[in-house]
């Protein structure tokens, strides 16, 4: 460092830190008083190495220049040329080789006179290996009249006209892990460079078409998609450009609201909604004639009921969540007195439909005119459709869960949407009622025929609350109670674990324990290794926490630990082959 | 040895995900003592790339800045690796001997070196530059990733006045608190590979 300072102090106007020189560059030797003009810090790189951009990229450091001016002169911050990609797999970074000017604006004083001005320049300076570079600059600098250009005016002015300019209007789109920008015309070997430091240095055209062409630029781990992308865009044979969009959701989100809507629908088909939903049609043809606007406003009204409640519940589980509750989706399914009023209320629904009393055809608002009674009908299918929600969709809400809440509420409204949309439809087209069978007597044996599916819901829930109540210890002697401490010593001991994370109210968990885990190969398997359950009928945080290391917040899950080696996860619909094959069974 | 080649293929597409498990390996030690990170649950574990040649490592060890923290922590049981991931003939690059010799003079106050001269563990973890920092928890899941503080220079005199953001992790997961910053962009050399 001695030695660096010595040699600046020799010559004032230029230094070197090995394998790049520094020097300030002004287009003025005399300066007119109060006059702006060009000046620039100019690296003049050995071959082979570089120094970085703004944004360094994977690895390396912006170079900085920290001015002490004497008064009444001020200097703007240099602006940035586009950069080149520094290749060195597995890295990127962006940066510059050669003779480099990076340029900026001084602006003398009003009054005449001799100045000189020092700035520190630091760099980093990479080949294969990297060194700091450091300089103190002098460059002396005249005010007074006339002004008078510098031998280096040319090559500032050479500098500002190589620098990036407005470029054409583009869009720009999250998708998952990634931002992808879209410019318009057909360019393979385009190249963008983000401003931003959030993103991996890689990046190249992903999709090229005749009008337009896609780049993706790839989010570095745990950094959020920014709000707006903007950057330095270079084109073969075209300047260097500035380019900047706002950052829409990309189709990854429109895919995922879609996939909700669909499951919406399906949800119609539920043992615990069908017969409301049917109810509602049957209370529609029996009003057939009924104005076709009083029956839009019916429609309207049901479809705000079912979005608002399915809103309200995600909202009242995002808050739980934020106030530190270790909560999943089917959580309501972990509460003792909400199983058993859930049950009560199927009961009851199946008593309605067998025709033992009119309460609660009053309940849903069958007979009411006013739409209120609509909307009120619209919540009362949620709440009916909450215990099919947790075993249907409890993977692909507990997903939504982890969005961030504008994406959670946006998957849970087309959820909603979806699942008003059928009822909807039917009452604002009445021509589509009149495809349905007239009204009449079948209607009372159709509905004693869907009370079966009502009891059935109520006889399940009612089993739910069983296990909530006596939490049955695992029968089988196959099965160990799940911990942490317990598979820590069983991968220690390099056997290989099977863990099951299930729960009572969860039918698909059921569904696989009983029809795959329980069969005698793959029980001979798993007992070759250790084999855990881990029930989180009730609620047990250290499940919750667990669950969450493996980014999900609901059941089922199976992970498997070959030979005590990493955690595999299985699909949430297991076969004995899956199963079977993940133990490394032949 | 084709073990772990094959366990790092397996698992070469996972990227380390803070909340995640963190990828299992096994390394030696300058010692010539293998250290398996699955075998280490149980105990806090922090692995930070090494290469004693760049000057962004140097920032942190000319300033006794790394060896305090390695010091600190050990006291309160946090195992600490020191990993090499430089190719045979590029910066940084020791043998086991040249690395008991380096864990000596710097004063280092790390559990062990481990070497990682082809670079496998290196690239498990998508290590970038030196230092890379990682933080892992006692059940093995990694809590913090990135850069060592928020001051992205190679100048010791930037240290004071950074936020060190591995001490800020172990000290709030030790603490059983939620890490606030779990990830970081990590700054430094690249990782000679």
């Amino acid at each position: 460092m001695k030695a660096l300072l010595l040699a600046a102090l020799l010559c004032p106007s230029l230094a070197a830190a090995g394998a790049v020189r520094a020097e300030l560059l002004s287009s003025r030797t005399t300066a007119a008083p109060a006059e702006t003009f060009n000046a620039g810090l100019r690296l003049v790189h050995k071959p082979g190495w570089h120094t970085y951009w703004l944004n360094p990229g994977d690895s390396g450091m912006a170079t900085r220049l920290d001015w002490r001016l004497p008064p009444g002169w001020s200097a703007k911050p240099f602006v940035w040329p586009a950069p080149q990609r520094i290749v060195a797999p597995p890295l990127t970074s962006f940066g510059y080789g050669g003779d480099l000017v990076l340029p900026l604006e001084l602006t003398a004083p009003s009054t005449p006179g001799r100045a000189l001005l020092r700035a520190t320049a630091e760099w980093l300076e990479c080949a294969e290996v990297c060194v700091p570079g450091k300089a103190v600059l002098n460059l002396p600098v005249t005010v007074g009249l006339p002004s008078r250009e510098s031998p280096d005016g040319p090559r500032l002015r050479a500098a500002f006209d190589a620098l990036p300019r407005g470029g054409p209007a583009v869009s720009a789109r999250r998708e998952d892990g990634a931002v992808v920008l879209v410019i318009p015309g057909r360019w393979p070997g385009a190249e963008f460079f983000p401003w931003q430091p959030l993103f991996e240095g890689g990046s190249g055209p992903v999709a090229v078409g005749p009008g337009r062409t896609e780049l993706s630029v790839t989010l570095s781990p745990g950094a959020a998609a920014p709000s707006e992308l903007s950057g330095v865009l270079v084109r073969p044979g075209e300047p260097p450009v500035v380019v900047a969009a706002k950052v829409r959701p990309g189709l990854a989100a429109l895919r995922h609201l879609l996939f909700a809507f669909l499951g919406g629908l399906l949800l119609n088909l539920m043992p615990c909604v069908f017969p409301v939903l049917s109810l509602k049609v049957l209370g529609l043809l029996q009003r057939a004639g009924g104005s076709a606007a009083a029956a839009r406003g019916h429609a309207a009204a049901y479809a705000a009921g079912v979005i608002v409640a399915f809103e309200l519940l995600a909202a009242a589980l995002l808050a739980a969540r934020a106030a530190g509750a270790s909560l999943g989706w089917g959580f309501h399914l972990q509460s003792a007195p909400v199983v058993a009023a859930l049950a009560l209320l199927c009961v009851l629904v199946g008593l309605n439909l067998l025709g033992l009393f009119e309460v609660g055809t009053r309940l849903m608002g069958i007979g009411a005119r006013a739409s209120g009674g609509s909307f009120f009908s619209g919540v009362f299918a949620v709440v009916v459709a909450a215990p099919c929600t947790a075993p249907f969709m409890g993977a692909a809400l507990g997903w939504a869960l982890t969005r961030p809440a504008p994406e959670t509420l946006a998957v849970f409204g087309a959820l909603g949407a979806g699942t008003a949309a059928p009822f909807a439809l039917l009452a604002s087209w009445p021509a589509l009622l009149k495809r349905l069978p007239r009204p009449g007597a079948w209607m009372e044996t159709l509905k004693k025929a869907l009370s079966v599916p009502m009891f059935l819901t109520a006889l399940w829930l009612l089993w739910v609350l069983a296990r909530l109540l006596a939490p049955a210890p695992a029968a089988d002697a196959l099965w160990k109670t799940w911990s942490p401490e317990a598979v820590t010593a069983s991968r220690a001991a390099g056997r290989t674990a099977f863990v099951d994370f299930t729960a009572a109210w969860c039918l698909s968990c059921q569904v696989n324990e009983r029809v795959v885990l329980s069969r005698p190969e793959v029980k001979a398997a798993l007992a070759r290794g250790d084999a855990f359950k881990a029930d989180w009928t009730d609620r047990d945080p250290a499940i919750a926490a667990e669950l969450a290391a493996h980014g999900r917040s609901g059941v089922p899950l199976y992970i498997v630990y070959r030979k005590g080696g990493e955690p595999v996860s299985l699909p949430e619909i297991l076969t004995p082959k899956i199963v079977l094959d993940a133990l490394g069974e032949p | 040895m084709n073990a772990l080649v094959l366990a790092v293929a397996l698992f070469a597409a996972a990227a380390p995900e803070t909340g995640k498990p963190a990828p299992d390996f096994t390394l030696p030690g300058q010692d010539g003592k293998p250290v398996k990170l699955s075998t280490l649950k149980g105990s806090w574990v922090v692995l930070e790339w090494f290469n004693k040649d760049c000057p962004f490592v140097r920032k942190h060890y000319g300033s006794k800045n790394m060896q305090g923290l390695q010091k600190r922590y050990a006291a309160k049981g946090v195992k600490w690796y020191s990993i090499i991931s430089s190719k045979p003939g590029k910066q940084g690059h020791l043998t086991a001997k040249e690395a008991e010799g380096v864990l000596k003079d710097h004063e280092m106050g790390s559990t062990a070196i481990l070497l990682d001269p082809k670079g496998t563990v290196g690239r498990l973890y998508q290590a970038k530059t030196t230092p890379h920092m990682f933080v892992i928890d006692p059940k093995g899941t990694l809590v913090f990733m990135g850069g060592i503080d928020d001051k992205p220079t190679a100048d010791a005199e930037d240290v004071p006045g950074a936020r060190n953001h591995v001490a800020a992790a172990l000290d709030e997961a030790m603490a059983g608190k939620k890490v606030s910053v779990p990830t970081t962009r990590p700054y430094g050399c690249s990782v000679k590979y």
